[in-house]
């Protein structure tokens, strides 16, 4: 496919260059286009003018290299993350810079740069001497940068979200292809999260107790499949994944093995809650073949989280489509709400039904009655406090929604069969 | 904890509340006054560090990671950390003269997180290490000629994502084929990396916190800590 260059397709459509321009007036911040070489397309009037930072600082017609790769590895992190990112360029000054793609293909780049995100009369000594490099425009330098334009902590970040829009309407077709990446980005860091949360546990943090963990959750994670609980599935798998990356980070075959073993858990609790097992088998065929090019563990996570989306869908096809979106309506009351205080009426009409009504189709669902379920949800967050903090028991029970510490330890102990000391001491 | 006359030990506990505060609010000003009047008020340097400075950069990083702070919130932090850090850095380095090793110290390849470096970097002088800062994104090819051209006894790499941890493994495995390993410590850190990580690609010791980081690398050169 032979693709216009650049440069063409500004100067083909006059829209998008008038909306280069309204960028800067609106900002005050230089824009410029560039090639994937860092060849300048486009640039905004402020950039040629005599005063203009950057130019002075390189001098006469000189492109610095030190920008240049400023601006690459600017490029690289915004293709990494899927969205435009605000870093400091060479200068200690600030820069947002954002990909234009075509096809999947790095075509060319936005670069707004340079602001400041504090007055130029604040910048300390050492700022300032890095600022300039070139004695000899020393003067000239000092002046120029009272014309840096200083922009707000949340003026930075629209900019960026605007920059990312401009790129947008650049790209071809557009920048969905960055999408996937940001859904890495962020399951990652979900996952980063879960690991932080293990590592307070500090000198328990072991192999062993995280063996332990991951039985415990899995046995979870089918209960939150079965009863259809989209969120708190998600919840685990972010968990499960935590824990098989710390044991496995380092040895990409053995993190594959363990996937599948996943894999085979999930599915196998789909099949449990209704999924036809013809599906399933499909599922897992799919792997075995599709993993096979799979190379880094950040593709597999997402593979995982993919198939877990999936497997909710199937599920909540298989079963009452409109009860099911009352179901997960009700759960995610009970999820926001389970430190109140809840009662059956008040979930009813959340979800614009009477409460017998209601309490019939939980019932009929989930095989359980609509206070077990707020129960589970409670015991369940209990049990993540009882890990993870140090907090008394009875605190734990206010925090999840019991003002009586002895009610709750009866209820904790008719979901879990021990009490929440009990459970405390085994955990870790 | 501190030898003055002027404060209480309540009123020193406020400042530092209000120094981990500025950070915080990326008040530098605030950050500059705080730090410079309880230089002179002679509070250990380190616990202007450790429960000033320290805290609220990492507070802002949890805000960073929540999503409430965006990245010039965190670049404005940890420029306010930094201005503080200008104004203890020359004297924590007086403070400790006698050097009783050498690091060479990065974030591996391709990622370009420094905010727990730079800490760990500045605990580490204060505790009388030499270190040579590599700065970020570096190769496991430039970590390993570094550490034999200086002969560092030490070789400590930062990670802040899943991603690149990778690379860790790589330079150890290149410290390794270069016949190094024995003579170089490694340590390694950062909010994905775990002490299971660390023993599972063979590097020597892994640090929770920057605040330890002293003390573990002391525990790695067999030097009372």
């Amino acid at each position: 496919m032979i693709v216009p260059p650049l440069s063409t397709k500004l100067r083909e459509n006059g829209g998008i260059t008038h909306q280069l321009r309204s960028f800067t007036q609106s900002t005050g911040i230089p824009l410029r286009v560039l090639d994937p070489n860092g060849r300048e397309v486009w640039q905004s009037d402020i950039c040629q003018k005599k005063n203009f930072f950057c130019a002075l600082s390189h001098g006469k017609g000189g492109k610095d290299r030190f920008c240049r790769r400023a601006h690459k590895k600017a490029v690289r992190e915004s293709i990494r993350w899927g969205e435009a990112t605000i870093r400091t360029c060479c200068h200690s000054l600030m820069q947002v810079t954002a990909p234009i793609m075509s096809h999947g293909r790095l075509v060319g780049y936005l670069i707004a740069s340079p602001f400041l995100l504090v007055d130029p009369s604040e910048l300390q000594p050492d700022e300032l001497s890095s600022l300039y490099r070139s004695l000899e425009r020393k003067r000239l330098l000092e002046k120029a940068i009272f014309s840096i334009p200083v922009v707000k902590d949340e003026e930075a970040n629209q900019s960026a979200k605007d920059l990312f829009r401009l790129a947008e309407a650049l790209s071809d077709p557009d920048l969905s292809c960055l999408r996937e990446a940001r859904e890495i980005q962020e399951l990652q860091g979900k996952i980063v999260d879960q690991i932080l949360d293990f590592k307070a546990l500090g000198k328990d943090f072991n192999p062993q107790s995280l063996g332990r963990l991951f039985y415990e959750q899995e046995r979870e994670i089918i209960v939150k499949i079965r009863l259809g609980d989209r969120v708190g599935a998600k919840e685990i798998l972010h968990r499960l994944l935590a824990i098989v990356l710390s044991e496995h980070l380092e040895n990409f075959e053995l993190l594959k093995i363990s996937i599948l073993e996943l894999l085979i858990i999930l599915t196998r609790a789909a099949v449990e809650a209704g999924t036809k097992i013809e599906e399933v088998l499909g599922m897992r065929y799919r792997f075995i073949t599709e993993s096979a090019a799979i190379k880094d563990q950040e593709d597999l996570c997402i593979w995982v989280a993919h198939l877990l989306e999936k497997l909710m869908d199937g599920i909540y096809q298989t079963r009452h489509a409109k009860n099911y979106q009352r179901l997960e309506k009700t759960l995610s009351f009970i999820e926001a709400h389970y430190h109140e205080s809840i009662t059956v009426e008040r979930i009813a009409k959340e979800v614009y039904l009477s409460p017998s009504r209601l309490s019939h189709i939980v019932k009929d669902e989930l095989g359980m009655t609509l206070t077990e379920c707020v129960s589970k949800v409670r015991v369940d967050k209990a049990k993540n406090l009882l890990r993870e903090k140090e907090l008394p028991i009875s605190q734990i029970a206010l925090e999840v929604g019991y003002p009586d510490q002895s009610y709750f330890t009866k209820v904790f102990k008719k979901v879990e069969k021990c009490t929440p000391k009990t459970f405390r001491e085994k955990a870790f | 904890m501190v030898m003055n006359h002027r404060y209480q030990e309540s009123e020193i506990h406020q400042m530092l509340q209000t120094l981990s505060q500025a950070v915080v609010m990326r008040d530098c000003k605030t950050v500059q006054e705080l730090t410079e009047r309880m230089v002179d008020e002679r509070v250990d340097l380190f616990v202007i560090l450790n429960q000033g400075l320290n805290p609220g950069m990492l507070w802002a990083c949890e805000q960073f990671r929540k999503g409430t702070f965006h990245v010039p919130e965190l670049l404005m932090s940890s420029r306010a950390l930094k201005i503080g850090m200008n104004i203890l850095r020359p004297l924590i380095r007086d403070r400790e003269r006698n050097v009783v090793g050498r690091v060479v110290i990065g974030t591996v390849k391709f990622d370009l997180h420094d905010i727990g470096k730079n800490l760990v970097n500045i605990v580490l002088e204060g505790n009388g290490f030499e270190v040579i800062d590599l700065g970020v994104d570096v190769s496991p090819e430039k970590f390993v000629r570094t550490v034999e051209k200086h002969e560092a006894q030490i070789l400590a790499m930062s990670s802040l994502l899943t991603s690149t941890m990778g690379w860790m493994k790589s330079t150890i495995e290149l410290l390794r084929e270069a016949g190094m390993k024995r003579v170089v410590r490694t340590v390694i850190g950062g909010a994905p990396v775990t002490s299971i990580f660390a023993h599972n690609i063979g590097a020597d010791a892994y640090c929770a916190e920057a605040t330890s980081a002293a003390e573990t690398v002391k525990r790695l050169l067999g030097i009372e800590a």
